[in-house]
């Protein structure tokens, strides 16, 4: 029917371009969750750091790499795949968690979405503290390429948009999903380069065909190699633009089928 | 112009234990023991609302008359578009003002002056309306320059305070509430008292659910009695308020909402 999917949309639009409200939200969260800490935010790029430094030299070991172009890969792909990570978790929780707002207020569902990928935005930006400093240690090279991440994320992001609305919604009705995500998300972690390099299968080109499958791997690559001063390869680019189309269109009609249940299922 | 218009609205709450979960979802379709042959899902499902009518326009002040269940709340929250309607047609041309938490948003680590804004924007006001109307709250609710301090430091009556001058410095086109607005303290009453009646005044369609009939009668100039999600009564506040403690000393209203197997 034509006005449910006239409403989704106007929903999905209100609630995204509300950007001073979902700003707000989104940074009050983190304010909240590190209230009265003393490094606040900077807690989560301390954990990263120490991990990297310290997985990292065995990793590089482990897989034969040398050590200075390990470091810059493995920093980055880790970053960026908690950003992926916490978006999906969090979009199976992101309805359940506003419960409080959409069943007491007249909002955008899609704002609290926007919120949310914001406010894990904001933490990617204090965890690229690290990455800078691991730039500094192993001479990253900045170059154009680098001004690439600005579009990299911007499609991280509205590709993150619709996976936590689809996600949000099925997790509200079937409560059993958020756990089920949290092992898909960490099976996929391994299935994804990473950790480990896609150059590092040659020889077995098969694996690494069925990697390029791997939907994670394009969107994760259109932010790391720019921070690593590379280009994403056109093939890159084209399956993170594609799934937007794809993957919304298929967002679109799950939202403008089951957006006004979601009070209900609350 | 500002009018609410519902055509034989009705809401039905599906009610989900923990039976409804994948395990048995999955169970249930690999089994297909529990659904009916015919392609149905059975579902058990409350009906709150029931073909409910309703017209309201520029000056009309309801009153929702009702015991627990009857579906008062249900009703508020439909007209605030929190629940679209499971069948019929609900429009709304006007700003909406649902006050039904009159502190969404608020956070005790907050400042006071934090908490207005927080409060403010959920409220429905833009950045600069909640900055202009900050002098306002403040002097009303008189906290001084504890409003620099984390609310978390405040008295519980001075919270409420504070909460209450946020939510009744709104401009609302149509203001609906769930039950009345109130402020603790004896010494705020008289100051509390000439804010809500100037919050109504500054609304154009009020919508008031509550069990004390003396407020509606004080506020509203029609009302509606809900009686098991259905408008048994509706017309003047007297009259509807009648009808409901006559009935009320029947007892006929007092029977639990009926489940309805869809």
């Amino acid at each position: 029917m034509i006005p449910q999917y006239a409403r989704a949309v106007e929903d999905i639009w209100s609630g995204a371009s509300n950007w001073q409200m979902w700003a707000r939200l989104g940074w009050l969260e983190i304010k909240r969750r590190y209230r009265r800490t003393a490094v606040g935010p900077f807690w989560t790029s301390f954990n990263l750091a120490t991990m990297v430094f310290s997985v990292g030299f065995l990793f590089a070991a482990l897989f034969n790499q040398p050590v200075a172009s390990y470091m810059p890969f493995m920093t980055a792909g880790i970053l960026i795949w908690q950003l992926i990570n916490s978006i999906v978790a969090e979009g199976a929780t992101v309805f359940t968690g506003g419960q409080a707002l959409l069943t007491t207020l007249r909002i955008s569902k899609t704002l609290l979405v926007a919120a949310m990928i914001w406010r894990n935005l904001i933490v990617f930006f204090h965890n690229l503290v690290v990455f800078a400093v691991v730039m500094l240690i192993w001479k990253v090279p900045v170059t154009w390429n680098t001004l690439l991440v600005i579009p990299g994320l911007a499609l991280l992001a509205v590709n993150g948009l619709w996976v936590a609305i689809l996600v949000g919604i099925v997790a509200t009705r079937l409560r059993d999903v958020p756990q089920l995500i949290g092992g898909i998300m960490q099976i996929m972690m391994f299935l994804t380069p990473v950790m480990w390099s896609r150059d590092t299968l040659k020889g077995r080109e098969l694996v690494g065909y069925i990697i390029d499958y791997n939907p994670f791997y394009h969107v994760v690559e259109i932010v790391r190699a720019p921070l690593l001063g590379q280009a994403p390869s056109l093939a890159n680019w084209i399956v993170a633009a594609l799934m937007i189309v794809v993957g919304g269109a298929g967002t679109l009609y799950v939202y403008s089928r089951f957006r006004q249940r979601i009070p209900y299922w609350l | 112009m500002v009018r609410i218009e519902l055509k034989n609205v009705f809401v039905d709450f599906p009610i989900y234990g923990s039976s409804m979960s994948f395990r048995t979802e999955l169970l249930q379709r690999a089994t297909g023991g529990f659904i009916r042959r015919d392609g149905k899902k059975q579902r058990v499902t409350v009906r709150a609302l029931e073909g409910i009518n309703l017209v309201l326009n520029e000056g009309d002040r309801l009153g929702i008359i009702g015991h627990n269940g009857a579906g008062k709340s249900t009703l508020l929250k439909t007209l605030a578009g929190v629940y679209e309607p499971t069948q019929g047609e609900i429009t709304v041309s006007g700003r909406l003002s649902p006050l039904f938490n009159i502190a969404p948003g608020w956070d005790v680590d907050d400042t006071g002056y934090e908490n207005i804004m927080n409060c403010g924007l959920f409220l429905g006001m833009t950045p600069e309306e909640v900055r202009d109307k900050t002098p306002e709250i403040a002097d009303v609710c008189g906290l001084g320059s504890y409003l620099h301090l984390p609310v978390r430091t405040y008295s519980a009556g001075m919270s409420v305070r504070l909460a209450f001058s946020i939510a009744t410095a709104i401009d609302p086109e149509i203001l609906l509430l769930d039950e009345a607005l109130g402020a603790g303290d004896a010494s705020f009453a008289a100051t509390a008292q000439a804010r809500v009646d100037r919050l109504l005044s500054r609304s154009r369609i009020l919508v008031l659910a509550s069990h004390a009939t003396p407020l509606i009668k004080l506020w509203c100039n029609t009302a509606i009695l809900l009686e098991h999600g259905r408008i048994v009564h509706k017309g003047s506040v007297d009259e509807t308020v009648a009808v409901y403690d006559e009935r009320t000393r029947a007892g006929a209203a007092l029977l639990p909402l009926s489940a309805a197997a869809e």
